[in-house]
């Protein structure tokens, strides 16, 4: 009797488990408080899967040597890779592995989109910098590398992901920047030249031109409203940016990453 | 249709990042946000304006009397303000809320306050702390910068743990701690360690080996800074 009562019970628990292996998951649309938000996220996440690409530019903290994009870079994974607590959704994310194409630098989740259906979510993290001194990083020759390689992804960001994360300096209305910065005689950072010149402004403006599923542009550095959101939105007109209307320290910039990508993922709208 | 929704979505991000503008703290951390970012004047205008600040060491203190606790805003300016001002009086209460300080700040600011008098005593700390299992990845990434500018080299076998760190950040920390040494033409057991993120690494990390072993075929060694 008792092997028999063991077996039916082996029997129950491996349909149980087949049931919860097989069963569909339960799809439960999100409920939007505004029609025009639903609309947004329906288009956001329109794919069964959303392109999310961060990027630190080069920060380096004039008159000091120190850079600190590395380490902002690792604060940032930190809390990619905690446990989720309620109602935040920049949590929970499990890092490739280093066989991946992308590299260890790509994180991935998977959350309910708007009609309730899975979306995986894949996270790119890129930074610039190669060390927390500014004088050795000039004389590192992997710092131009680093460089080019961040400046590179984050143009093929903008082409191809759907929502794309600056984190960095303006450098005046010269940045997004990924470089070290260009200094002056008194060793300051070269804002002049960065008027003039527009670098990474260029960059940007050049790569909107070729964006294909860009949704949401986030430029997370000082006064990024008042110095790229005219060149943003003339470039592509439907494109959301997120900017800062003025000088902002690094965790705050840090923390309205996180808070922009939560809110994102959990499809927050104005009332919610 | 499509740009009215889009519209939509921007002004909830935009509300949503509301809080920002909203930053209200103590005058002294207004001051301390003048210490990056700012020209060369204000820079100097805000270091004698936090020096006249009443009441700013215990302020500070204060702030970092609570380990255990991650950084919020005011306690990263609190480290910039010890940084600049170099006040040595709160290197026992950084020391000790360095211990339980996920984000790895605490050290930056600590080592600012490094001196011929106390550097002996800092940097065995570091060397306990960048092995021990509680440090944050973020820590360790500072630690073991910081010991390569103190030209303090961990030891081989240690430093091969740190490159199968599950944080491939770290690993890329800790390829340049042994840069630091291999330049210098010291600490040649470094050698075999390089073909652990040549066969293991991301592409980034091996990019990074790749050109450590080009510099270090191509360049003489360096002298001691």
């Amino acid at each position: 009797l008792k092997k028999a009562t063991l077996a039916i019970a082996f029997v129950t628990f491996g349909v149980v488990a087949v049931i919860g292996l097989r069963a569909p998951k339960k799809t439960v649309p999100h409920e939007f408080s505004d029609p025009i938000c639903q609309q947004s996220y329906q288009t956001l996440f329109g794919k069964d899967a959303l392109d999310v690409r961060l990027f630190f530019g080069y920060k380096d903290a004039r008159p000091a040597r120190f850079v600190a994009d590395r380490y902002e870079q690792m604060l940032f994974v930190q809390a990619l890779l905690r446990p989720c607590r309620k109602d935040r959704e920049d949590c929970g994310f499990a890092r490739e592995v280093a066989t991946h194409p992308k590299g260890e630098e790509l994180f991935t989740k998977s959350i309910q989109g708007p009609d309730g259906r899975s979306r995986t979510i894949s996270l790119t993290v890129t930074h610039s910098s190669v060390g927390p001194d500014d004088v050795a990083n000039r004389e590192n020759p992997f710092q131009k590398w680093s460089s080019q390689f961040a400046r590179e992804s984050f143009i093929d960001a903008l082409k191809n992901a759907d929502v794309v994360f600056y984190n960095g300096h303006s450098r005046s209305g010269g940045g997004p920047d990924f470089d070290p910065p260009v200094i002056n005689s008194r060793d300051e950072v070269n804002y002049a030249w960065y008027r003039i010149k527009h670098p990474g402004l260029s960059v940007l403006e050049n790569a909107l031109i070729m964006s294909k599923n860009l949704k949401v542009l986030g430029l997370f550095s000082c006064a990024s409203e008042q110095l790229f959101s005219k060149a943003v939105e003339k470039r592509n007109r439907s494109l959301q940016l997120i900017s800062s209307r003025q000088l902002i320290y690094f965790s705050e910039a840090l923390r309205d990453s996180l808070d922009s990508l939560s809110n994102l993922l959990g499809m927050k709208c104005p009332v919610d | 249709m499509k740009y009215l929704a889009y519209a939509w979505l921007r002004l909830a991000l935009c509300c949503m990042l509301s809080h920002t503008a909203a930053h209200a703290g103590m005058a002294w951390t207004e001051l301390a946000k003048r210490l990056s970012g700012e020209s060369g004047a204000v820079h100097q205008r805000t270091i004698q304006e936090l020096r006249l600040t009443p009441g700013l060491s215990l302020a500070l203190e204060k702030l970092l009397a609570n380990p255990g606790s991650s950084p919020g805003d005011d306690t990263f300016l609190a480290f910039d303000v010890i940084s600049t001002l170099r006040l040595l009086d709160l290197l026992p209460a950084l020391i000790s809320y360095s211990e339980f300080d996920s984000s790895g700040y605490s050290y930056n600011a600590i080592n600012s306050l490094v001196t011929p008098g106390n550097q002996a005593k800092i940097v065995a700390l570091y060397r306990t702390r960048v092995l021990a299992d509680r440090t944050s990845p973020a820590a360790r990434m500072v630690l073991l910068d910081t010991l390569a500018r103190f030209h303090s080299a961990l030891d081989e076998k240690d430093l091969e743990s740190m490159l199968h760190d599950p944080a491939v950040e770290v690993r890329a920390t800790a390829l340049s701690h042994i840069r630091t040494f291999l330049l210098l033409r010291e600490h040649a057991e470094y050698y075999p360690l390089l073909q652990i993120p040549l066969k293991e690494g991301s592409p980034t990390l091996q990019a990074q080996a790749r050109a450590l072993m080009s510099e270090l075929s191509a360049k003489p060694a360096r002298s001691r800074p």
